[in-house]
């Protein structure tokens, strides 16, 4: 089995035309993570954005080696392998997390029952929460809806902004476990975090972003 | 491709919904500006009839703009609009799929609550069909083109002035022909000619707009 690749060559970022971060290089290959450390404002959210094709780099490029035979210049490819956790969870207030993530698994391209949606929620220990509308979930339970994405998605490339912040000790080694699990079955997780995150027997990368 | 669109159109509708009281907000703030505008020409009824076509399209325009503001907000707020713009579906059918669901629940609204504040001014029922049918043809391009402004205005802190400033001009055309049909329709002349032209801006609007929608978000997320 081929393995996906994620190259970073020579990468600089920024927000306007300041430069974050200067001459990035990273390969990493399937069954690898990543972490990025950096203070504040270093450019973490900024590099992974970038990654993932929101935001054009200054210099340097982004290469997405797949491991299905799909053409490398189908510019759909990242997109169709993806799944980016970003920030912000994606969660409309109005709506129940079940009629969130039906929605957000849609978007990704895949068309997830209804009922596999609940049973992880219910395996998630949201099973309460299934049905009341998002805006009336605590900061930690918004999060693990939003994160319950990496329990529907199969996309090989995880990109996770701060995936623990609000996250309660018991959800974050859950969390742990999913990317261990991602990872070790050749799948790629890069993440930013503050919090200590451990993932058990799998290589973790430290990308430091120091300002330039 | 086509499950992305229903899918959004379908969430849009269902938030539209269980944020109904929005949607009376549109509808009265419309409802008001016709009915206080006679308080200030007084009740003759040749000048209400005259002025009808303008008053009416203006307190469209204006509650387009009020309206529109939401239209990616939320969105854009809480993440969701990063994964649009990530999804590999084409953001132009997402787009198009958010500006109907817009449309469906303020534009057609407003189709729908035109006949009553018309006979309200005096027109002859005669010239009700003409006037739902060129609402009917000019709020979807409203709602097209204000979405290209919204869209641009996205990541500004206090869009809502820059925002008319820059769809007021792409509006003249809608209201000159919208206005149009109905003058001729309350003098009993024929209309079918701004009908014509309303319908040809609309088809240019789905056409085009949504792949100027779609470049304008990206721009606002980056």
């Amino acid at each position: 089995m081929t393995r996906p690749r994620l190259g970073i060559r020579n990468l600089s970022c920024g927000r306007g035309e300041r430069a974050l971060f200067a001459g990035l290089d990273i390969a990493l290959v399937g069954g690898e993570a990543a972490r990025i450390l950096g203070e504040n404002g270093a450019g973490k959210t900024t590099l992974l954005r970038t990654l993932s094709g929101l935001q054009q780099p200054l210099s340097g490029e982004v290469i997405w080696e797949s491991a299905s035979d799909r053409p490398a210049d189908d510019a759909l490819l990242l997109k169709d392998e993806l799944c980016f956790v970003g920030h912000d969870n994606a969660l409309n207030a109005a709506l129940t997390p079940v009629e969130n993530l039906d929605v957000l698994m849609r978007l990704c391209g895949r068309r997830v029952p209804e009922k596999r949606i609940r049973a992880t929620l219910a395996d998630l220990g949201l099973k309460r929460l299934a049905h009341r509308p998002c805006g009336r979930l605590s900061a930690g339970q918004k999060r693990r809806v939003s994160l319950a994405r990496l329990w529907l998605t199969d996309a090989p490339l995880w990109l996770l902004d701060e995936p623990a912040s609000a996250l309660d000790v018991e959800s974050r080694a859950v969390l742990c476990a999913r990317i261990a699990t991602h990872v070790s079955a050749g799948g790629i997780a890069v993440f930013t975090t503050h919090e200590a995150l451990t993932l058990p027997d799998v290589p973790v990368r430290s990308i430091e972003l120091s300002p330039c | 491709m086509l499950s992305v669109f229903w899918a959004v159109l379908r969430r849009d509708l269902l938030l539209a919904f269980r944020q109904r009281g929005v949607l009376v907000h549109h509808l009265l703030f419309f409802v008001l500006v016709v009915a206080l505008f006679p308080l200030g020409t007084g009740a003759d009824a040749a000048i209400l009839v005259t002025v009808s076509p303008a008053l009416i399209w203006m307190a469209v325009l204006l509650a387009a703009l009020l309206s529109l503001q939401r239209l990616f907000k939320p969105d854009y707020e809480d993440g969701t609009l990063e994964q649009y713009v990530l999804s590999p579906e084409p953001l132009a059918l997402i787009a198009l799929a958010k500006v109907l669901a817009y449309w469906l629940a303020s534009g057609l609204i407003f189709v729908l609550a035109s006949p009553l504040l018309v006979l309200l001014l005096g027109v002859p029922a005669s010239a009700v069909p003409v006037i739902m049918a060129s609402l009917l043809l000019g709020t979807p391009t409203l709602g097209l083109v204000g979405a290209i402004g919204t869209a641009l205005t996205l990541s500004l802190p206090r869009a809502g002035l820059l925002l008319s400033l820059l769809i007021f001009p792409l509006y003249v055309p809608i209201l000159i022909f919208g206005a149009g049909a109905m003058r001729a329709a309350i003098a009993g002349l024929p209309a079918a000619g701004a009908l014509y032209l309303l319908g040809a801006l609309l088809v240019l609007g789905i056409t085009t707009a949504p792949f100027a929608i779609a470049a304008a978000l990206k721009i606002s997320l980056e």
